[in-house]
């Protein structure tokens, strides 16, 4: 042992000697050194996170504003850590944000700056940040534990946070209908994507089977002059500023190809023979009458008034020529056999008159004369029909006889989950190297990226070009489990039978909605008008629709039916658009009177109902008159109705007010009691309000 | 006054001559045409409150609180609040100007968010203001009372 100790230290003294080991010796301690300090790197880093620094900020705003010995207590608890949601249900999710985002949760932090600043109240927080995490709605990176990593501004990072504009976006990943109630924006941006023709040239799973609104081409040389589709073709919205049509800023030459190509295409209808000699003159005056009687506006826009889901009048003379006019008006589905324009049952003078008005005295003076007839040459068609199939004009248009399917543009699905790296961004330099940015300026600009693009400019407002990019962002290609997904079910309604053929004469669900299926103009769905409406009334009022609703410009339309066909409709209605969960007469012998009286006081003292319903002369006129409600309205639908409007469609204006059954009857007793001779209604002998 | 006496001045114009005022802006809608009850021959008498987008840009929330204002109760107060809604000239008392910054001043949120919630009956005022808190949610009211607080300020809208 202690031989073993002297040659140690004879060792120790030899090496000391030997200038190599002194420098042995320095190595060892700068290794000691730099290992020591790379160990200390990452606790350091890590000390240095921002997540401590705001923890300790928040632990002190905490004590600060502590009311009570129990929050003190409770902020005093408080300890820095990382903090994380964790959700397994959306696979495995750990979103670590809390760490930084303090107050989420913590409803005192109202307005507080970020990252402390409370969760705004949506349909799903405060009460479900454990269900969602924070990432599956706002993106970024939610395991990282540094501000810039977390939100996912980490080049190797692809779905960096979601600026907070285009947050609804998210509300899409679960909720794949076309509408999502409490999200407008995104809402609004896939109606867009609906009506704007995206998806005639971009496929987009699960969107197969849309259709384009617009028109058939067929027999363009019968409806326009060749003047008129040239200026069309070289700038639609220079024609009509209304148009959905985009402008594609075609050459000159593929203009003039393209009108040669569309002018040879047959008509779908024959024009019917005019009479020899002159045409019969029509009455332009009597023509203006009826234009304004049939309600056009209830769908088209005349001068921008009107519902504008149909296109623009104004300029509609300068257009068409009043023989094709008066043989579409006549019949649109034989020229237009999938428009959502009905088929009044007009009679050929009052089409002559209404086609006489329309191309008279609807024109716009700006647009190009009519020219010298027009005979393209076979060469120029060959080469329109060429850029018709280029710019895929067949994805919105039809053309009888032809198989074209449009969609020439690239294919949308996943699109809002597309990492930025992969995006072109051509010449944009100026464009952050975004997906957002990107897709903003795509819709806004489609042209602007590279030469020889074929997306056409659509002019769509900032809002518009916000509420598309919120509805692109939606498809991003995730998809969530089951328990998690929204989607609603394709309402499949479709009449059948004479009733069928009949509500596709008149496009009743054109405007209204049946079961869920059907347009969205008119505010009163069908699904159970015969709960609510006597048959005579209905039958009356397909004849000839009262004003119900002045507010809006969306009226029914006077369709001019015959009274069979009024009958035949309102009988099946009566008889099968009908819901077992709504009673029928609850007054078989009649209202009784003192419950009539009381409904009366409810009416004007109680509920206030005279605010937005006239009656008996007084009233607002937010909600329908109802002096007609003895001879219109079903007492047990008025008792129903009530007890809760929004169960008959969700965005009825009618407030609830939480009736109960007894004033429900007693309101619908007033209601269907009708008028005394003497007075405005029976019940008002007690006084006028 | 001189707002509300234009607007009459504006309708009774409209309605004499045949109702097609088009290309003007009425300082507020026109109240209710006569033809309310009779069949549909008035013409073009519409100022349909445009269909607005939402705003991107004022939050979720304000979003939401500005489309239920205008959905719910716009008729009666006017699109920017000022009590001049299509509805308002048939109402007594008339809805007050909601934009008038003193209204503003002496409201707070809690009692603006009260009579949206209960009406106007329940506060002692007319009972034209229906109570809404069986059709809007606590969120929802919350936000109309958020934009309630824009319209004193317009621009900051």
């Amino acid at each position: 042992m202690e031989l073993d100790l002297a040659l140690a230290r004879r060792d120790l003294l030899m090496a000391r000697q030997d200038p190599s080991s002194d420098r042995l010796w320095l190595w060892f301690a700068v290794s000691s050194v730099v290992f020591l300090a790379l160990l200390a790197i990452s606790p350091v880093r890590d000390y240095f996170r921002e997540y401590r620094h705001y923890q300790v900020a928040y632990r002190q705003r905490l004590l600060a504003g502590a009311g009570s010995s129990r929050e003190l207590a409770a902020a005093q608890a408080e300890t820095v850590r990382v903090r994380q949601l964790w959700v397994p249900a959306l696979g495995d999710r750990v979103d670590r944000c809390v760490s930084c985002h303090l107050g989420v949760d913590n409803p005192q932090m109202t307005g507080a700056e970020e990252p402390f600043r409370s969760h705004p109240a949506t349909p799903h927080t405060p009460g479900e940040f454990q269900r969602f995490g924070c990432v599956s709605c706002h993106r970024g990176q939610g395991r990282a534990t540094s501000e810039a990593a977390a939100h996912g501004e980490a080049p190797d990072w692809d779905t960096p946070l979601l600026p907070l504009r285009y947050t609804e976006a998210s509300c899409g990943t679960c909720h794949l209908g076309r509408e999502v109630p409490e999200a407008r924006l995104l809402s609004a941006g896939r109606a867009l994507i609906d009506r704007a023709g995206c998806l005639g040239c971009h496929k987009l799973a699960g969107h197969e089977q849309w259709r384009g609104q617009a028109p058939d081409l067929n027999g363009l040389a019968e409806k326009t002059h060749v003047e008129w589709l040239r200026a069309w073709l070289k700038s639609p919205r220079g024609l009509q500023p209304m148009t959905w049509m985009p402008d594609f800023h075609l050459r000159d030459d593929e203009v003039e190809a393209l009108l040669a190509f569309l002018w040879v295409q047959p008509p779908l209808a024959p024009l019917p023979p005019e009479p020899a000699g002159e045409p019969p003159p029509g009455d332009g005056d009597r023509g203006m009458k009826l234009f304004r009687e049939s309600r056009c506006i209830s769908c088209h826009t005349v001068e921008g008034r009107g519902n504008g889901s149909a296109p623009e009048l104004a300029g509609i003379g300068s257009k068409v020529g009043r023989r094709w006019l008066a043989a579409f008006l006549g019949d649109p589905h034989a020229f237009q056999p999938d428009t959502a324009m009905p088929r009044y049952d007009f009679t050929p003078q009052e089409l002559l008159d209404l086609s006489t008005y329309m191309t008279e005295e609807l024109v716009d003076p700006s647009a190009p004369a009519a020219g010298a007839p027009y005979r393209p040459a076979s060469k120029r068609v060959a080469a329109g029909e060429e850029v018709y199939q280029r710019y895929g004009c067949a994805g919105c248009h039809r053309l009888a006889g032809r198989k074209d399917v449009g969609l020439v543009g690239p294919e949308l699905t996943g699109i809002g989950g597309k990492p930025a790296p992969l995006l072109d961004f051509g010449r944009r330099d100026d464009l952050p190297r975004r997906l957002p940015d990107w897709l903003a300026a795509k819709v806004a600009q489609p042209r602007s990226f590279r030469d020889g693009l074929k997306m056409p400019e659509f002019g769509f407002t900032p809002e518009q070009v916000a509420a598309l990019v919120t509805a692109l962002l939606s498809y991003d290609g995730t998809v969530v489990p089951e328990a998690y997904r929204v989607a609603p079910a394709e309402p499949q309604y479709a009449p059948q039978g004479r009733f069928g053929l009949l509500a596709r004469q008149y496009r009743c669900l054109s405007c209204h909605q049946v079961q869920g299926a059907g347009g969205d103009i008119s505010t009163a769905p069908l699904t159970a008008e015969g709960n609510k409406v006597k048959e005579e009334w209905l039958q009356g009022y397909l004849l000839l629709p009262v004003t119900i609703r002045p507010i809006l410009p969306e009226r029914m339309l006077p369709l001019r039916m015959s009274e069979e066909h009024a009958a035949f409709l309102a009988g099946y209605m009566k008889n099968v658009y009908v819901d077992d969960a709504i009673p029928g007469e609850i007054f078989p012998a009649g209202p009784p009177r003192e419950q009539a009286e009381r409904g009366r006081r409810l009416f004007y003292e109680r509920y206030g109902c005279q605010a937005c319903h006239q009656l008996g002369g007084t009233g607002g006129y937010y909600g329908p008159p109802l002096d007609d409600s003895p001879a219109k309205l079903e007492s047990g639908w008025i008792a129903w109705w009530l007890q809760g409007p929004q169960r008959w469609r969700a965005d009825v204006r009618c407030p609830d007010f939480g009736l109960d059954a007894a004033d429900a009857r007693d309101l619908a007793a007033f209601l269907v009691t009708p008028p005394a001779p003497g007075g405005p209604t029976a019940a008002a002998p007690g006084g006028q309000p | 006054m001189t707002r509300r006496a234009l607007a009459i001045a504006f309708a009774l114009a409209a309605a004499v001559s045949g109702c097609r005022a088009q290309g003007e802006r009425a300082p507020s809608p026109a109240p209710a045409p006569p033809d309310a009850v009779e069949p549909a021959a008035s013409g073009l008498t519409e100022t349909q409150p445009a269909v607005a987008l939402p705003q991107p840009d004022l939050g979720y929330n304000g979003r939401e609180g500005r489309a239920l204002f205008q959905h719910y109760c716009s008729t009666c107060h006017g699109t920017e609040g000022h009590g001049d809604g299509f509805n308002a000239y048939n109402l007594d008392p008339k809805p007050r100007d909601l934009a008038d910054p003193a209204f503003q001043a002496e409201r707070s949120d809690q009692e603006l968010a009260a009579i949206v919630r209960t009406g106007g009956a329940a506060a002692g005022l007319s009972t034209g203001m229906p109570p809404w808190g069986r059709t809007l949610n606590e969120r929802q009211i919350d936000n109309v009372v958020g934009f309630l607080r824009t319209l004193a300020a317009p621009e900051a809208r």
